[in-house]
């Protein structure tokens, strides 16, 4: 230090100049080189190769979301809005780091329902949802909506034997690409609500019967939803993709009627709801498609809460019931619409609608025909024995024969409103109607990608094992080391 | 070029002989050891999709060792030859200033991995009690493995530089341990920033969210390009600091 202040003053004036020059020398060529790693860095995160050298490849994209993202020119915000703790988590957010790597347009947001509650609140003013563990999807307006539950599908085949049912596979690449395909690269569908004859509203809040909420269900699923006033329009309006008539009490005009029939048979599509009671004049529009519609409520004590309510769980094979295995949906006092019974002898026109049963209740139930009955009883002179069909599918005009494809017409009846109203919000309902929708809409195909299997790794080990691995990994191999250094230490000692 | 080969065998065989390479040896393979013994209690108890890899790479206690590994295996390195003079005699003998620094970093990576060899017992371990289930998967391991050499060496690069800086070990230590600590939560801001801008640089130079990809399998050229461009710069800058010995 002495000798260093000496030389200092023995050469003070070029000595500090020249220390001075050669540290601003060194420091420039370190900016410099600061400058060349940041601009190294910058075009590697402009241009980079990605790729997984893993067995699984479980978060490998496929060629179709590719393409699909390669193909935005708009953004598509995602909300993953799951609780911190959610088995499917850590899975979302990797496959949406995927999607983010292809394209510049996906932006991902996380919220956490339980810590961030002003976001929480912001989500639920700005996109009305009333559940979490969701991923919300929205672009130019436009909102759909993937919910958690659905992204993995679970193995029940060991349920019998007493083990929970497995996560068998991963389906969220295929359901998120379809979220951005309907969002960014199809129309929205517009599906038209029927007023004017008592139907139920779906501007209706109302906690017990309004439609509210049922309709909020189909806007997430970026269906545009509106009402329609047919003694106003005087005709169905052009963009509508299909036609729901939910309960009407007063009966239709004929000329409406008249309008509705000659659109449905145009290739229309169309919903009907209709309670107990009375058909409110479309009894013969039902029947020319071969539907029945029978008086009398199902009625199902052995699956019912309140006597009213039934559970239904037995679905029919269709392209609509497909998701349906195992939700139950529940239904009040539903009335029984089944397919008309065919008789062999006379033979049937070539463009018969086909017709599915979708829900029946189950062998204990029966159709009550005295709904003022306490408590209700089956009575073998009156009452007809169950199942009872609930609800059909009808399809006309896509016969598989024919060699021209016509766009086919498409029926749907329910024979129960309130399982829509805002107070039956709680089951599979919501499901099975927009499932309906949908395959009116003929939306019912998403993207053909196919679920990444979910490998699981399960060691056979005893708990004795478990503990000797402990042991040899936490102590024996520290322990060897620490040995070896001990030894090394002793021999330089001596 | 043989002067350096003798240097950099001289450094690796530095750390067989020095007390504190086998305390934060036995330290390194007792938490690895640890994470790994609470993994295998985790599969016992029933099927996991989890990866292990990720798991082994995602666990806290892996992130701590890895950030009192690097200060410890580094400070002595230039500081201790500054203090004792040794220096002098290094940088007078017939090879350049980059190939000290050059050697010693090397020394100490291949220390490093040398720390990783017996987690290769883990995998045999691994491999043996696990019937009739998917076999390990290969591509994960290797990414794992590549993605700890990476980070090893911006960490250990890092270590050397504040080596250089001082001539006190003691400091040197704390200081690549506060310069880790402050790059490794940078990383960790991403979680929670709101500004993109911030959370795309955060997760640039995240080394967490780094060795969760390279332990899925996921090879990616921006953080290898980031991780040796930043240890090469870091080096540079030692040489530079290493070379200021000269200005007089």
């Amino acid at each position: 230090m002495k000798r260093e202040r000496e030389n200092l003053s023995a050469d003070q004036r070029g000595g500090v100049g020249r220390r001075i020059a050669l540290g601003l020398n060194a420091g420039a060529a370190v900016a410099l080189a600061a400058a060349l790693v940041v601009m190294v860095n910058y075009l590697s995160h402009r241009h980079y190769v990605r790729s997984d050298i893993s067995r699984s490849q479980f978060y490998t994209l496929s060629d179709k979301t590719r393409s699909l993202l390669a193909s935005l020119t708009s953004a598509v915000d995602v909300v993953v809005f799951f609780q911190p703790d959610h088995p499917s988590l850590e899975d979302v957010i990797n496959l949406l780091k995927e999607y983010q790597h292809i394209s510049p347009h996906i932006r991902v947001d996380r919220v956490d329902p339980h810590r961030d509650i002003g976001r929480t609140e912001a989500l639920v003013r700005q996109y009305d949802i009333n559940a979490i563990n969701l991923v919300i999807f929205s672009s130019l307006g436009r909102t759909k909506v993937v919910n958690g539950e659905d992204l993995v599908e679970m193995d029940f085949s060991d349920v019998l034997a007493g083990e929970s049912p497995r996560p068998s596979s991963f389906r969220g690449e295929q359901l998120f690409t379809s979220a951005i395909h309907s969002l960014t690269q199809e129309r929205p569908p517009v599906v038209y609500f029927l007023r004017g004859h008592g139907e139920r509203d779906i501007n209706d809040r109302d906690p017990y019967t309004g439609y509210s909420a049922i309709a909020q269900h189909a806007r997430r699923d970026n269906i545009e939803v509106r009402d329609l006033l047919l003694s106003e329009t005087r005709q169905i309006p052009a963009d509508a993709s299909a036609l729901v008539i939910p309960g009407p009490t007063k009966n239709l005009a004929e000329a409406e009627i008249d309008l509705i029939r000659a659109w449905l048979n145009n290739s229309g599509r169309l919903m009907i709801l209709l309670d107990n009671g009375p058909t409110a004049g479309l009894r013969p529009l039902i029947e020319e498609w071969g539907i029945r519609l029978q008086d009398g409520a199902a009625v199902d004590p052995l699956r019912s809460l309140t006597g009213l309510d039934i559970f239904v769980s037995d679905y029919g094979i269709h392209p609509i019931t497909k998701g349906l295995r195992d939700i139950a949906t529940v239904f009040y006092l539903p009335r029984a619409v089944e397919p008309e019974a065919l008789s062999g002898d006379t033979p049937q026109p070539v463009d018969r609608p086909r017709v599915t049963v979708l829900a029946r209740t189950s062998p204990d139930s029966w159709a009550e025909s005295d709904l003022e009955q306490r408590p209700m009883r089956f009575d073998a002179a009156r009452d007809r024995r169950g199942p009872i069909s609930i609800a059909v599918a009808a399809e006309r005009g896509a016969a598989p024969h024919l060699e021209m494809s016509l766009r086919p017409s498409r029926l749907v009846v329910f024979g129960d409103t309130d399982f829509l109203s805002n107070g039956a919000q709680s089951s599979g309902n919501a499901d099975f109607f927009l499932s309906a929708l949908n395959w009116l809409l003929e939306r019912e195909a998403l993207m053909a990608i196919s679920p990444k299997p979910i490998e699981e790794i399960r060691l056979v080990m005893t708990r004795e094992q478990v503990s000797r691995v402990f042991w040899f990994t936490t102590v024996i191999l520290p322990g060897l080391i620490a040995a070896a250094g001990a030894g090394v230490w002793w021999q330089r000692r001596t | 070029m043989k002067a350096f080969a003798v240097l950099w065998k001289k450094e690796l065989t530095g750390y067989f002989f020095s007390p504190i390479a086998y305390v934060v040896a036995v330290f390194f393979l007792a938490s690895i050891g640890l994470i790994f013994s609470l993994l295998v209690s985790i599969l016992a108890e029933g099927p996991a999709g989890i990866s292990i890899m990720n798991l082994l790479f995602g666990s806290p206690f892996y992130w701590m060792s890895m950030l009192v590994l690097a200060p410890v295996l580094t400070m002595r390195l230039l500081a201790e030859e500054k203090k004792s003079g040794t220096i002098e005699t290094l940088l007078t003998a017939p090879i350049t200033d980059a190939q000290v620094v050059l050697a010693k970093f090397l020394g100490a990576i291949c220390f490093y991995a040398f720390l990783w060899l017996p987690t290769g017992l883990f995998l045999l371990i691994l491999r043996y009690f696990s019937v009739d289930m998917a076999p390990l998967d290969l591509g994960a391991v290797a990414g794992g493995y590549l993605g700890a050499l990476l980070v090893g060496m911006l960490y250990l690069s890092i270590g050397l530089l504040c080596s250089a800086l001082t001539s006190n070990q003691i400091i040197a230590a704390v200081c690549s341990f506060a310069v880790l600590l402050i790059l490794f939560l940078a990383g960790l801001v991403e979680q929670i920033a709101r500004d993109s801008a911030v959370r795309a640089v955060s997760s640039y130079i995240s080394s967490y969210v780094h060795m969760l990809e390279f332990s899925r399998g996921v090879i990616d050229s921006r953080p290898i390009v980031f991780y040796l461009s930043s240890t090469a710069l870091v080096l540079f800058a030692t040489v530079k600091v290493v070379e200021s010995r000269t200005w007089k």
